[in-house]
């Protein structure tokens, strides 16, 4: 613990980071239930053990084949998700999620088909 | 034609904020002169006639200025462009800015104030008008018209410390008991990790609002917990989110 007192000054309390986790790839294709390719769909990994965290802060989108490589860390579980809001309207459609274990080979794209649409959809945390 | 144009801008109409609510778009574009106190807090930055509250309220607005409480959110109300009005900062505009960003101290670290201002401040506002005929201007739109402001006179400001909490607000500063932690995020060569998440935690049975400090590094990797109450912490990078690309690293605390 570090402690401190009124009026005290802790200086150089320093972070030195050694071991920086290795990277893991999620290659992520977004399709429609017809099997076209999903433009500018969201994708994002969220931890298992913490489904409220975004990696990255922030969701990313697929080009117009429908992909885009998620990144990851080795020894983390996480869920893949996407969906897309479509004008006019903005009605959102989803994907079932996926989840990647730390132990999985993920040897192919990870294919996340947008069958769900309607309230399911609007929450970050959908199912 | 061009002279009659450039004297019409020239003219400054003395008014009320009363007069220019109820007749916008007669003073639409024009220069106005007008008595006013102002009305800062949460989501608002605007005027009102110093004599009669009922009217309607214009949006203040210019260049660099407001008090930082007063926030505004959605698109400014489509208007024709119009040149920019140039702001006289003279002696009378930074008595008006010390006034407005006076504010009361509170007394303990869980009070909050969204707008604690000490003064009301009413002033002589000369500036330019501009009606939205749809839409609107300030805080989601929600004002049909807003000053330019150009200048300000005859600045004065009524001490409004009494119509808070005595027990919540002081009109003085008060310092809370508190203590530093100071220190950097580097990799393992040494280089500084920026825009880091760093955490502090109180490993003690305090509030919620005694509990978490958040801080971020800057771009020597260094960062600062300015005000910590005396307690004992424990110091954390990712705490509050996963390793990511541009911090690949797990959750780290310091001590281990």
């Amino acid at each position: 613990m570090i402690s401190v007192a009124d009026r005290q000054r802790r200086r150089g309390v320093v972070f030195r980071l050694t071991e920086p986790l290795r990277e893991r790839i999620a290659p992520v294709t977004v399709l429609w239930p017809d099997g076209k390719p999903v433009a500018e769909a969201n994708v994002w990994l969220s931890e298992v053990a913490k489904p409220t965290w975004v990696v990255g802060g922030s969701v990313s989108h697929t080009n117009a084949e429908g992909v885009f490589d998620l990144v990851g860390f080795e020894g983390i579980d996480y869920f893949v998700r996407a969906n897309i809001y479509v004008r006019p309207g903005y009605k959102p459609h989803c994907a079932e999620k996926k989840t990647i274990t730390a132990s999985d080979v993920i040897a192919e794209r990870i294919v996340m088909v947008l069958t769900k649409t309607g309230d399911v959809c609007t929450s970050m945390q959908f199912d | 034609m061009i002279v009659t144009a450039l004297l019409l801008a020239a003219t400054i109409n003395t008014t009320s904020a009363c007069e220019v609510t109820r007749t916008p778009a007669s003073f639409d574009g024009k220069r106005v002169r007008i008595r006013a106190t102002v009305i800062s807090g949460f989501e608002i930055f605007g005027i009102r006639d110093p004599d009669d509250a009922q009217c309607e309220t214009i949006w203040l607005t210019y260049a660099s200025g407001g008090p930082v409480a007063s926030t505004s959110f959605g698109g400014s109300a489509p208007q024709p462009e119009r040149a920019p009005v140039r702001l006289q900062k003279d002696r009378a505009f930074a008595k008006f800015q010390k006034l407005l960003s006076t504010e009361m101290y509170p007394r303990g670290r869980d009070v909050i104030c969204m707008s604690c201002d000490r003064y009301e401040v009413t002033a002589t506002l000369t500036g330019r008008l501009d009606y939205a005929t749809r839409g609107g201007f300030g805080h989601l739109n929600g004002f049909k018209t807003q000053l330019v402001l150009e200048s300000v006179s005859d600045v004065s400001a009524k001490d409004v410390a009494s119509q808070y909490d005595a027990n919540d607000f002081s009109a003085t500063r008060i310092r809370f008991p508190g203590g530093s932690v100071a220190g950097s995020v580097i990799d393992r060569d040494g280089r500084p990790i920026v825009l880091a998440p760093v955490n502090a935690t109180s490993t003690e049975d305090v509030p919620p609002y005694m509990k978490d400090f958040h801080e971020w590094t800057d771009e020597k990797g260094s960062y600062k917990f300015a005000d910590l109450p005396p307690g004992t912490y424990r110091i954390g990078i990712n705490v509050d989110s996963p390793p990511s690309p541009k911090l690949p690293y797990a959750t780290t605390f310091i001590p281990k």
